[in-house]
């Protein structure tokens, strides 16, 4: 049986190795989804990854449960790191260079439509992309999406809508047919 | 476009994977953090330092405080200690048959 969040976050801060594995296992990837997404750069992400950790386990202590999920937690790290790096990086992060970046790492990728989704997505401005890779690919609520953002959930749905019409129209070249 | 059609492109879409040294250095940086939540300390105790000699000497601190204080004063200003109590009120009663007006000399 997996073991609940707040049992594994109390053991992996008294040293336990297992389930500080479990933990990373569990997150890692979300959280590298999240910042890749949002920053483009693998190097940057892992950054960010690693730097989100060690905050969170920082916080774990004091970790409750009852007021967010682990996910939601790292994520909320995640995003102000993302912030403070674009910040004080302002020059690079322009959607532009997002798109760039991106397409350095898609030369893995063999599917013309996967690229062109992902550049798709790096187009957007910032305030529809952070809503739309919450909502599409780490699959939280709207309302979780708000507390991260400091957003009500009526702000949320009309940045989600706003960002999936301007991939709807971006990306009708490459739409895919639906079989029957 | 249609949202499934949408949904269907979006799928397609994947991060690549985090790299193994990203898993080490988590590690290391939970590792040392574990051993510091480990010493046995409660969290207030690490998040507030409080020398061993303060805590020793706080009883002597407040009777210190507590004798140096200033006397209690009332809203006028005046401390409690200065009201000495009042001489008793003595009622001097002619004696005698007289008690009218004094009498002219």
């Amino acid at each position: 049986m997996m073991d609940d969040d707040a049992t594994l976050v109390f053991r992996a801060v008294r040293g336990d190795e297992v389930a500080f594995e479990a933990i990373y296992a569990r997150y890692n990837r979300p959280v590298h989804e999240y910042a890749w997404r949002m920053t483009g750069r693998s190097s940057v992400a892992e950054e960010i990854v690693q730097e989100c950790f060690l905050a969170f386990f920082k916080l774990a202590p004091r970790y409750d449960a009852s007021r967010a999920r682990v996910l939601t937690l790292l994520l909320t790290i995640a995003r102000n790191h993302v912030v403070k790096r674009q910040q004080t990086v302002m020059a690079e992060t322009t959607n532009d260079v997002v798109a760039v970046a991106a397409s350095v790492e898609e030369d893995l990728l063999a599917d013309e439509r996967a690229v062109a989704v992902r550049r798709a997505i790096a187009r957007l401005p910032e305030s529809q992309r952070e809503v739309l890779v919450l909502f599409e690919f780490e699959d939280l609520s709207m309302k979780e999406i708000g507390a991260i953002l400091g957003l009500d959930a009526g702000a949320v749905k009309s940045r989600l809508f706003r960002a999936r019409e301007s991939l709807k129209r971006w990306l009708a070249p490459h739409a895919l047919e639906v079989t029957p | 476009m249609t949202d499934d059609q949408l949904d269907d492109l979006l799928s397609l879409s994947r991060a690549p994977e985090p790299s193994p040294e990203l898993e080490r250095s988590v590690r290391e940086a939970w590792s040392r953090l574990a051993k510091v939540h480990d010493s046995g300390e409660p969290w207030w105790r690490r998040s507030i330092r409080i020398p061993a000699w303060t805590l020793a000497a706080l009883p002597v601190i407040l009777v210190a405080i507590w004798l140096l204080q200033p006397p209690v004063q009332d809203a006028d200003g005046f401390a409690l200690s200065d009201f000495k109590p009042a001489p008793p009120v003595v009622e001097i009663i002619p004696v005698g048959g007289h008690h009218g007006p004094p009498l002219a000399r």
